[in-house]
């Protein structure tokens, strides 16, 4: 939107603040080590534009660094005039964005209204004072700036965007001046090869950056949001890059300097990463810059994460930089320490790959490995089946206790067989709620007149074989995570509060546990008992990081179930998972919900489509033809001893898919705490059933649907992501919430009343709650939807079967559909009553966001 | 078997082909239901003897021993930050004891009687 000043020019108030973070120039294609800078307007025009005063009604902005006082001139690049002349605001001017706590360096830029707005304009700010030269968003002793810096871009970027001045863009001007009568690229282009040879660095995918990334002022925060390089940031402060920019001093001369004689320059060392010290950053035998020359890490001993350092990758003859040199599935560093041979990938002749054989029934267990496979049950129902969780490809590098640690999975469930032949039992992390022993082996009964008993008492065996069924034993089926041990507990055959905040939290404590399974859960459960204890287990356990827990959204979608009913699912430390049928569509049990994360593999119904081929109790399934029209736990009839079962299905299934990829990842990245480990998940996660009509976009750019959360989780997207040396763990959490007060009728004739509520808090969002104050005697009439200030409409609940006032004295309903938008702003509350003959009012909404400070 | 198996899919499949509609079935539930006297929510919980699990308000005013001289309870066991389990004597008259309780406590939010869930495996 362009205002109108007095004089009938556009008015633009750009909050500049001077950034000296950033310096970023790079080296294919771009010659920043040509030239000193030039400005070549001011010697052409010297003409000086007006200064304005900024307006509560000015729109658009800029952000420089936290330079206040500064002189700004900006030139219309195609005529070689100068637009406008202004000077920086000092502390405590108005400003929308801030440098830290403070607000400094804004102004207002007055661009003639007959530019046009693809035209281009140079930006330069010259003299002024850098009130946090050591960039720590702290204001210290203010040092002036003797150098310039300076920024291209279009008109219209004021209107659009963030603009930021900074190094970047500094060295992007200077290089295109140096390189002008050369290139045969437009400035645009040129600008986005510079950007994007910078940016690849940074985020290691992606090719979509363009000039604007260039305006990043830190990192996470460009206009694509593409900049991920906090070692960038450090180095440039810690290497005096910036401090060169304030006092003047020759920048090429400093990048190009080479202090440790490894033959990369100071800029290559600060692209990179590396140390300018040291000639061997990693310290693993091979010098940084012949590291890079091979295509290895200069800052990872280990560059394939296969367990044997680079160096001593030709001692094996495998490669550094392929972790599984045999293509069998076992890292090569696991075949070393095992004494097999690294570099056969089929040592016994058979044509099965080492690491996928020794599981006579892992063919059936599609979930894992389709491709493209004809999966058959023993009544030869057939289905082609193309769709896996993608984790083979996983086992190249990790099998579940990469580094010399226990990776152990906790199933809080009806128990874990601890005699079964293909599950290894973690007894010291174990515990039997019933006896307090720590055997967790279920203490019911299984029914010999009921059929389906052996999977009643025996799910939570079957739940644990989906994640940690051993592998390559001869024996059964494979676990997702191949090598994990499993911590059981039979708490839901006790199920007090007392018990499980033993096991999840206070007993159980070893922070080799990564995740903690949960598929149980009911339709309506208003009780924040259990998030407290949560809220102990992910601030304290896996030291401080968090034990991850994963819960069954729930199988109840014909009775109008959602997860967002139960705060076991839509608390803030929860992960929900839904469940897909072969077909990568929900089944038709699992429950939708805005509180849902993420989905994995739950299987339909035996006999009409692929199920789950997993553990079962020993000795207690059966075969089709002993059953007749009887339900039952069914095994394949090569199962001689009946222990396995290919009838499991459900959100129970689904959920420990979830769990065993999580598990993985923190293998992968131990670092990670359980916040990372959700962003990751929404940021990884494959969208599925594209042309259901229930995805939304978020303000952020990512997709969620209630039935699905953000797809399908993805394990080696996760461990990619995170083993990217660019990936930052999350800031700490902050919390804030406001109360709205009502006395509003909620008509009950489909009319949608709508609250509007102020969020002051600027938040990146990972979590919101609403809690929903009504005295509605049937509250399974009403409609809830939410939308965000970025716009984004997330329905919290829709009609359902309670059938009571159960959203009297506040109901909580929560969304992870949110994660990265911005919190602050207007939010929207729909209510509606769709259902007849009851109505009431509406008494209070809570809006509650967690996340971090931008 | 198979056929029963289908029939309870199609089943399923014919009332999830309704989510998006007029919520017909959900209206005819709805009539069936106030038809009923009963029309509370299914209860999660199973008692689980004389113990009362209390709610505090603000954690670091929680003073546990007090309680237990004050009201003859034994503390049994805190769950969470703030949330504790108390055995108390007289089951019949725990819903006095609960009255009397939140009256002179200004401390605790809430008091429940402690019971085991009745959560099913999904």
């Amino acid at each position: 939107m362009h205002l109108q000043n007095k004089k009938g020019s556009c008015l633009f108030y750009l909050q500049l603040q001077l950034l000296f973070i950033t310096f970023a120039l790079f080296l294919s294609g771009c010659n920043i080590f040509s030239k000193e800078d030039s400005s070549y307007y001011s010697v052409q025009n010297s003409q000086s534009g007006t200064s304005v005063s900024p307006t509560n009604e000015s729109k658009y902005f800029a952000i420089l660094g936290p330079i206040s006082n500064g002189k700004v001139t900006l030139y219309d690049v195609a005529n070689a005039k100068v637009i406008y002349t202004t000077q920086t605001q000092s502390i405590g001017s108005e400003t929308q964005l801030k440098w830290g706590d403070y607000k400094v360096g804004s102004f207002v830029v007055d661009i003639d209204k007959d530019l046009p707005k693809s035209s281009w304009v140079e930006l330069v700010v010259t003299s002024g004072e850098d009130i946090d030269s050591d960039d720590n968003g702290v204001v210290g002793n203010g040092v002036e700036l003797q150098g310039k810096m300076k920024l291209f871009c279009k008109a219209e970027d004021f209107e659009d965007n963030y603009v930021v001045a900074n190094i970047f863009t500094t060295l992007a001007v200077e290089n295109y001046l140096a390189d002008k009568n050369q290139t045969t690229l437009d400035i645009q282009s040129y600008l986005d090869k510079f950007a994007q040879s910078v940016f690849v660095k940074s985020v290691d995918k992606n090719p979509g950056v363009d000039y604007r990334d260039l305006f990043a002022y830190i990192p996470n925060h460009t206009t694509n949001l593409y900049f991920k390089n906090v070692k960038i940031y450090e180095n440039l402060l810690k290497y005096d890059v910036m401090k060169a920019v304030l006092e003047n001093k020759n920048l090429i001369t400093l990048l190009k300097e080479d202090k440790d004689s490894d033959t990369l320059t100071l800029w290559e060392e600060i692209l990179h990463g590396t140390s300018p010290q040291l000639a061997d950053s990693d310290g693993d035998g091979i010098s940084d810059a012949d590291e890079i020359t091979q295509g290895l890490s200069p800052i990872l001993k280990d560059s394939d994460y296969d367990g044997i350092d680079d160096y001593n990758e030709t001692t094996y003859g495998t490669s550094a930089l392929n972790p599984d040199s045999d293509d069998d599935y076992i890292p090569d560093g696991i075949e070393v320490k095992n004494g097999t041979d690294p570099l056969n990938g089929d040592e016994d002749g058979d044509s099965v790959k080492d690491g996928l054989e020794g599981d006579p029934f892992f063919k059936y267990q599609w979930y894992i490995k389709s491709n493209g496979d004809v999966v058959a049950n023993t009544a030869n129902v057939a289905t082609v089946v193309s769709h896996d969780i993608g984790v083979l490809d996983v086992y190249h590098s990790i099998l579940g206790n990469h580094d010399g640690h226990e990776t152990v999975i906790q199933v809080v469930d009806t128990g874990v067989e601890l005699k079964h032949e293909d599950l290894d039992v973690y007894l010291a992390d174990s515990f039997n709620a019933v006896t307090k022993a720590q055997d967790p082996t279920s203490t019911n009964e299984v029914s010999k007149s009921d059929p389906k008993s052996p999977l009643n008492v025996g799910h939570g065996t079957a739940v644990a074989g989906i994640m940690a069924a051993k592998t390559n034993n001869g024996l059964g089926v494979r676990g997702i995570v191949p090598r994990a041990k499993i911590a059981g507990s039979n708490w839901l055959e006790e199920q007090t509060l007392g018990e499980l905040e033993r096991v999840w939290y206070s007993g159980i404590t070893d922070d080799n546990i990564t995740a903690c399974n949960n598929s149980w859960g009911t339709y309506y459960l208003k009780d924040e008992s259990f998030e407290r204890i949560l809220a102990l287990g992910v601030e304290q356990l896996r030291h401080g990081r968090g034990r991850v827990y994963v819960f069954a959204a729930g199988n109840s979608r014909s009775a109008y179930g959602n997860a967002n009913l139960s705060y076991l699912t839509n608390n803030p430390y929860s992960i929900a998972v839904a469940a897909l049928n072969s077909q990568d569509k929900y089944t038709s049990y699992s429950n939708p919900g805005s509180s849902i994360l993420v989905s994995g593999y739950g299987g339909e119904h035996y006999y009409t489509a692929p199920t789950i081929m997993t553990t079962s109790l020993s000795g207690e399934s059966y075969y089709e033809n002993e059953l007749g029209d009887r339900v039952g736990v069914i095994t394949v009839n090569e199962d001689a001893n009946k222990s396995y079962t290919y009838a499991m299905n459900g959100t129970s299934s689904a959920a420990p898919t979830v769990t065993a990829s999580i598990s993985l990842t923190l293998d992968a990245c131990p670092t990670l705490t359980w916040r990372d480990i959700r962003w990751i998940i929404a940021h990884s996660a494959t969208k599925i059933d594209s042309d259901n009509k229930e995805w939304v976009t978020n303000g952020a750019g990512l997709d969620f649907n209630i039935n699905y959360g953000y797809g399908k989780i993805n394990p080696l997207e996760m461990i990619r992501i995170c083993r990217s040396q660019y990936f930052e763990l999350l800031p700490a959490m902050v919390k804030e919430k406001v109360t709205y007060t009502y006395d509003d009728t909620i008509p009950d004739n489909n009319t949608t009343i709508t609250k509007k509520l102020s969020f002051g808090k600027d938040i990146k969002i990972e979590w919101v709650g609403l809690t929903l104050d009504t005295d509605h005697p049937y509250c399974g009439d009403l409609e809830v939807n939410i939308i965000s200030p970025s716009g984004t409409k997330i329905n919290l609940i829709s009609p359902n079967q309670l059938s009571s006032a159960a959203y009297e004295g506040g109901f909580r309903f929560s969304t992870v559909g949110l994660i990265d938008e911005n919190a602050a702003g207007e939010w929207q509350v729909e209510i509606t009553d769709r259902l007849s003959d009851d109505d009431g009012k509406l008494k209070s909404l809570v809006l509650e966001v967690h996340g971090y400070e931008k | 078997m198979k056929n029963s198996y289908l029939a309870l899919y199609l089943l399923c499949a014919g009332v999830v082909g309704n989510l998006s509609a007029d919520y017909s079935d959900l209206k005819e539930y709805k009539a069936r239901k106030k038809a009923q006297i009963q029309t509370e929510i299914k209860s999660n919980y199973k008692l689980k003897g004389a113990f009362f699990i209390i709610d505090f308000k603000d954690i670091n005013k929680m003073d546990t021993y007090a309680l237990e001289q004050r009201y003859n309870l034994k503390l049994y066991q805190c769950i969470a930050d703030g949330i504790c389990v108390f055995k108390f004597k007289d089951f019949k008259k725990e819903a006095l004891y609960r009255e009397e309780i939140l009256k002179r406590e200004s401390n605790i939010k809430n008091i429940r009687l402690y019971k085991a869930y009745d959560f099913t495996a999904f």
